[in-house]
């Protein structure tokens, strides 16, 4: 760490570097294949240096804070990658310019949360999910369907081309809702040129990244909402999460086979026992609160009937359901 | 010039400004130690399996008039009830004592697989009622005043319909009552959801998934943006350490119990059966009309949890003579903490509740 605090000076030096660079990038003027490279192989000291500060200071920081932090600096890079991502639109024809990296780059936040909502419950790990992925491995799970199990006895085969079965399902809606945030993406840009068409004929102006950054994220924002409230989204996300299940419900089934056939107790017996415990709860409650009104009858506070369920009207000073 | 007129000069500068401002709050993020919350003195009254009542003890030195009424305060089941009481000047709670209420709070606790069969009948019938029962008791009085918040005012208003005689005044806060307005994302997302299949296979609903869920209402601003646009504003410790306490409360999510959030999803959500008078607790229907007190309903005018109409539906479903609307121009959580919330909505329901 340089005496500059976190960063220090050495930080401050490679990022007026890396501008400089960008700059000679740009005023070339056209793609000038030696600045463009002097530029990315500059790219993001910024970020090069919050990441290496980031991975040795990570193990000493609390949860909470360490998952804050993370996000403000994930933000703070998307910020500047968009700014940078503009600035060199501004050098090059539009018909050359990446929009599909941007828009990438933009969506991946959002990704991350389609995960989050998914991988909290996910029966297989995400990285199983990619389209690359699922497109490869459909196939295989086809052929699979279609062999015999061997020494797997015919619930068994059954069971096994059950979970084939539902995790292409699983697949499908995932790629599906996948498909539809690239939809996403691309209507956000077009909305985001119309903004600034719009701007233009105002005769407002963008010169800052954080206010480039605000129009990008609430146009975004809106395409979103109006995207995530219409029915084929609404159906998709169904899809999505009943299909997970699906797997999920499957796997607990087999793994509950498993275990029975030898000897240990399933999900099914866990439940049961859950079950159970919550009618003896239950019980031990209303016995309570028969005592309770038994010990107040003797007191004189009241009869002792047990009140209608749901209707409490005579009954006062009782129901010690629990300590106090 | 064209609209977007980035300089790279200036860029620059705006980058060394930010990874400034960024580096100050890291550094202090890094050193902040433990984030107290929960500020007003308060005491166990009751426990029952994971749930506490909490009486919170007024300022003695503030010599004010307490409604011999007890205020029971009955929190969503997702999200913690210590966001009422979140820090000195962003507490509902203490607003409320000033305001001379006796305020209780239901914590549900975190459930877990012990509670995976609670229905929305152990709830209202069994928890609330009991609560209900031990305030009566410590006051010596045959009713309350019921405070529900969000998903709480749901809980809250079964209640009142299934007890009537218990309920002396109800206020509803952030509540739905129309769950299929045409703007609630929330509810058409969860239309087509086979909740039996979801609660089957996961028993309790993890805390996580609900979280996730509420953030992507609204990815890019709440995942987002915030961080961005905030971090002007951390530059003193005392809004870094706001901050910082709002975002344990966001991410602190109990999950659910199973049971309770299939009947909740179904019933409310799918098919909107609180309005339309279909809810059946405990064998008994959930009829607004009989709820015949007093009634107030705060909504949020910019609330994307649980919109406006949502809320406003209520008016003219109960069988209450004297109902009352109040309505902030603010989101689902700045209602009960932001500091334009913080300065009248907490006066307004103790003055409401005084007057009856």
């Amino acid at each position: 760490m340089g005496e500059g605090g976190v960063f220090g000076e050495d930080w401050l030096t490679a990022q007026r570097q890396f501008w400089e660079r960008l700059s000679a990038a740009s005023s070339s003027g056209e793609a000038d294949a030696e600045a463009e490279s002097a530029a990315s192989a500059a790219v993001d000291p910024w970020q090069a240096v919050l990441d290496q500060w980031w991975r040795q200071l990570q193990p000493d920081t609390p949860l909470l804070v360490r998952e804050m932090l993370e996000r403000m600096l994930a933000q703070g890079r998307q910020l500047f990658q968009l700014a940078e991502l503009f600035t060199r639109a501004g050098q090059e024809e539009s018909e050359t310019f990446d929009w599909d990296g941007a828009i990438q780059k933009t969506f991946s936040d959002l990704r991350g949360i389609i995960a989050g909502i998914t991988g909290s419950m996910n029966p297989v790990p995400e990285a199983m999910l990619s389209e690359q992925v699922t497109e490869n491995s459909e196939a295989y799970l086809k052929r699979l369907f279609d062999l015999p199990g061997l020494s797997l006895g015919h619930r068994g085969q059954a069971q096994q081309r059950e979970l084939v079965r539902r995790m292409l399902d699983y697949q499908r809606a995932r790629r599906a809702y996948e498909r539809l945030f690239l939809d996403l993406g691309q209507t956000a840009v077009r909305r985001l040129q119309k903004e600034v068409s719009e701007m233009d004929g105002r005769n407002e102006r963008i010169g800052s990244a954080q206010q480039l950054y605000a129009l990008w994220s609430s146009t975004c924002e809106s395409v979103y909402t109006e995207q995530a409230m219409s029915e084929s989204y609404v159906r998709l996300y169904a899809e999505l999460i009943n299909s997970q299940m699906a797997v999920k419900q499957q796997m607990r089934i087999m793994m509950d086979d498993a275990l029975r056939l030898i000897g240990m107790p399933g999900s099914r017996d866990f439940r049961n026992l859950e079950q159970r415990a919550h009618q003896d709860r239950q019980s031990i409650k209303a016995l309570q609160e028969a005592l309770a009104r038994a010990e107040s009858a003797v007191r004189g506070d009241f009869p002792a009937s047990p009140p209608r369920k749901g209707g409490k009207a005579s009954k006062r000073r009782g129901g010690k359901g629990a300590t106090g | 010039m064209p609209p977007v007129d980035l300089d790279i000069a200036r860029l620059g500068e705006e980058m060394e400004a930010y990874g400034d401002r960024l580096r100050s709050v890291m550094e202090r993020l890094c050193a902040a130690g433990e984030i107290s919350r929960g500020v007003t003195p308060r005491e166990v009254v009751y426990r029952e399996d994971k749930l506490t009542l909490y009486r919170y003890l007024p300022d003695p030195s503030a010599k004010v008039d307490l409604n011999p009424v007890p205020l029971l305060m009955v929190y969503a089941l997702v999200n913690r009830p210590y966001v009422t009481d979140l820090q000195a000047d962003r507490s509902m709670i203490r607003q409320l004592l000033d305001a001379g209420q006796p305020v209780y709070l239901i914590d549900w606790g975190y459930p877990d697989s012990a509670d995976r069969f609670l229905t929305l009948d152990d709830y209202v019938n069994g928890y609330i009622d009991r609560c209900v029962d031990r305030l009566c008791q410590e006051h010596d009085v045959e009713q309350v005043n019921l405070l529900g918040i969000c998903q709480g005012g749901v809980l809250s208003l079964c209640y009142g319909a299934l007890h009537p005689e218990r309920v002396r005044n109800l206020v509803t806060m952030v509540t739905p009552v129309d769950f299929k307005t045409p703007d609630n994302m929330l509810s058409a997302w969860v239309q087509h959801l086979d909740v039996d299949l979801l609660v089957d296979t996961e028993g309790n609903i993890p805390g996580e998934l609900l979280n996730w869920t509420f953030l992507s209402l609204k990815p890019f601003s709440l995942g987002g943006r915030k961080y961005v646009d905030t971090l002007e504003r951390l530059q003193d410790d005392e809004a870094l350490a706001n901050f910082l306490r709002m975002e344990q409360w966001i991410f602190d999510s109990p999950d659910q119990a199973g049971e309770a959030f299939r009947q909740f999803i179904k019933q409310f959500y799918q098919q909107n059966g609180l309005i339309r008078g279909e809810v059946e607790l405990g064998g008994q229907r959930v009829e607004l009309e009989r709820i015949r007190c007093p009634l107030l309903n705060i909504y949020a005018e910019k609330d994307h949890l649980v919109p406006p109409a949502a809320s406003t539906a209520l008016r003219g479903r109960t069988g209450s003579s004297d109902y009352s609307e109040l309505a902030f121009p603010v989101g689902h959580i700045g209602i009960y903490v932001s500091a334009r919330a913080q300065s009248q909505v907490p006066q307004a329901v103790g003055a409401w509740l005084n007057e009856r």
